[in-house]
């Protein structure tokens, strides 16, 4: 090892107070950066998800939820709670009596509210699988190519294994497939077909089950419709046509669901990097004082080392050293807190911040980590930099004459 | 090896507006003989630790030049010159001077580590019998913290001799120290100077001007011949 490297070693293993202090500058400064990009990144691939996730030009709606407070986002997070609309108001959307509907595809939401119905309380999603084109596309494993009955899909957060069981108003249901991940309520839903929702209700009625409350069901009633437009027509002339026809209803632009909730993440990605970069200028400061007071208090150490016979230059590699030593220390315990912490609340985020939240995949999640250290080790090496000038401005002779 | 200052002075930067720049070291011519020791003294502020400075290549002087033999030292780059400080010089300065977060012992061997030379045993075995002979050889792994103040001035002599320097350069090396170190110390110069080495020592000690083969005095930044003592062998 070159000499200015023992030396500072020596200096950091032997001052702990003072190396601790600067290590800990350097776990907040990559803490921040590694923790504020992984939120915004997060947010954002959660969102891009959802948005082709939601796969449809059109969703039609039951008409009450139009005048819910929140009910963009609300439906985004699952909290709309359950409104149905009757089937056969939806005719014209069938018939031909508006134009321009391409693929169309009902699903009926229903949930299983308390726990002696089921295994656990459950958000349960029913589609059709003749006509579905928003649910199967997402299926990231499957074990059969065709749901049976009494077959279900789970969300990728429920935490069941292929040829589990679960119980609904006594009806056992095998999983058969997992869905890809959206950070959203999606996750923890459970999807099935139409059929097997008619199943369990028909059982929860037969046997007079006190759980079941429910007055509807998919052969009669529908939750929501989603709508590929057709060919040769633009989605807002579908939207126009469907509201302005049946009144029962109430049709949205997918995208303009997006746009809500992408609003809120453009304002919350910009109050964390405003953080990210006050904390940054904070921690480069703190840093850069913290080094200039560590030359002035060791100018005299520094000083006999010069008498010893080290250049001016190796009294700044040495400085460089100190600096980057601790600095990538800290950074890389910070990334690693960062990254833990992260992922271990990123529900909490997702919950506290309303907002669709998925962590990047681990080859994204390895480039940020990486980028992070680096980052907050070149920040400790700028900080140092003014010791650095410092410590070139130090003459030996004069130093050591001033405490004779 | 000699080492030759060429009408050298030095006029420190004014301390306070008004204070008229005193000439710290007026102009001198000083030859430092190898194989002498060489003793300077003189009242406090007359100059000594300026004039050492300089000749150590650690302070810029005014005017003049210093040589070592043929070498005008400031006109080396900081590099070059630190090098040749690593390798030819002995420094002793005023004062305490170890540093704090190395060992006695990691002290002492500062002068090869610095520049990464290997420390064989037997420069290890030679630093240990400098340590012994000064006799603080088992306090080689404590901290300088851990030594009174005449300790820690013989962990500076035996950093200084370590390397074999050429030119030894002492800086009131026995301030605070008994009749006996004051001894040891002056015989271990003795013995480098035998060997050909250049000893510069300034002092405050009044009774040891027989060990010089060359006596200065200083005053006020003139510095004067004095007659020396010695009984040459
Ligand atoms: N950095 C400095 N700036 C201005 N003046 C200085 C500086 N260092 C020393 N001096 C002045 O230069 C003169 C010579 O100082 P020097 O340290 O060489 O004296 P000295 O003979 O070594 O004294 P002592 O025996 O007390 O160590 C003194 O008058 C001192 O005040
Ligand atoms: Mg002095």
């Amino acid at each position: 090892m070159s000499a200015d490297g023992f030396i500072t070693l020596k200096q950091l293993y032997r001052k702990p107070v003072r190396t601790l202090g600067l290590i800990l500058l350097g776990v907040i400064l990559s803490l921040s950066i590694i923790g504020g990009t992984l939120i915004i990144s997060g947010l954002r691939s959660g969102l891009d998800s959802l948005e082709d996730r939601l796969g449809a030009d059109i969703m039609v709606v039951p008409v009450e939820l139009r005048s819910k407070a929140g009910f963009n986002t609300d439906i985004l997070q699952g909290n709309k709670g359950y409104y149905y609309v009757e089937r056969d108001y939806l005719n014209s959307l069938y018939n031909g009596g508006i134009k321009g509907i391409g693929q169309i595809s009902e699903q009926y939401y229903f949930a299983t509210a308390s726990a002696d119905c089921c295994t656990a309380p459950m958000h349960l999603i029913s589609y059709d699988p003749k006509t579905d084109f928003t649910i199967k596309p997402w299926i990231e494993v499957s074990y059969k190519d065709e749901l049976k009955d009494c077959e279900i899909v789970i969300g990728y957060d429920i935490n069941l294994e292929p040829g589990d069981v679960l119980y609904f108003f006594g009806v056992p249901c095998t999983v058969a497939a997992r869905m890809e991940q959206t950070g959203t309520y999606l996750d923890t839903a459970v999807y099935t077909t139409q059929s097997t929702i008619e199943a369990l209700i028909k059982n929860a009625i037969d046997n007079n089950l006190p759980a079941y409350t429910g007055t509807t069901a998919p052969s009669t009633h529908v939750s929501s419709v989603l709508i590929n437009v057709a060919d040769g027509y633009s989605i807002d002339e579908v939207l126009q046509a469907i509201n302005e026809n049946i009144d029962e209803v109430y049709a949205v632009k997918s995208k303009s669901l997006i746009t809500n909730v992408a609003e809120g993440l453009t304002s919350v990605s910009g109050i964390i990097s405003t953080l990210i970069i006050v904390i940054w200028i904070l921690s480069i400061s703190v840093m850069a004082v913290a080094f200039v007071m560590i030359v002035n208090e060791r100018k005299k150490e520094f000083a006999i080392i010069r008498v010893t016979g080290a250049s001016e230059k190796m009294m700044q590699k040495m400085i460089k050293k100190e600096a980057f030593i601790v600095s990538a220390v800290g950074s890389i315990l910070g990334a690693v807190l960062g990254i833990s912490v992260v992922s271990l609340f990123s529900e909490s985020i997702e919950n506290y911040l309303d907002l669709p939240f998925l962590l990047p995949s681990p080859a994204n999640l390895l480039g940020i980590f990486i980028l992070a250290i680096a980052a907050a080790t070149i920040s400790g090496s700028i900080a140092a930099s003014f010791a650095v000038y410092r410590i070139s401005r130090l003459d030996p002779a004069l130093i050591l004459q001033e405490d004779n | 090896m000699i080492l030759h200052a060429e009408s050298v002075s030095k006029e420190y930067k004014k301390r306070r507006k008004n204070q008229k720049p005193d000439a710290a070291l007026k102009q001198t011519d000083f030859v430092l003989e190898e194989g002498a020791l060489t003793i300077l003294r003189g009242a406090s502020g007359s100059g000594k630790t300026t004039l050492l400075n300089i000749l150590a290549g650690l302070l810029n002087p005014s005017e003049g030049h210093v040589f070592l033999d043929d070498t005008d030292i400031y006109a080396l780059s900081d590099e070059d010159r630190s090098r040749f400080r690593n390798q030819y010089f002995g420094i002793i300065p005023q004062g305490q001077t170890l540093l704090s977060c190395l060992t006695v012992f990691e002290n002492v061997l500062l002068p090869y580590t610095l520049y990464g030379e290997k420390v064989t045993a037997e420069i290890k075995e030679n630093a240990l019998s400098l340590l012994k002979r000064l006799g603080i050889d088992d306090l080689k792994d404590n901290l300088p913290s851990e030594l009174s103040g005449g300790e820690r001035r013989r962990v500076a002599v035996a950093r200084a001799l370590v390397k074999n320097p050429k030119i030894v350069l002492a800086d009131e090396p026995t301030g605070d120290l008994d009749e006996k170190n004051t001894e040891i110390i002056l015989n271990l110069f003795e013995e480098y100077k035998k060997n050909g080495s250049a000893v510069l020592m300034v002092t405050h000690e009044k009774d040891i001007d027989h060990y010089a083969d060359n006596l200065y005095r200083m005053d006020t930044g003139e510095i004067f011949r004095s007659v020396s003592l010695r009984k040459r062998a």
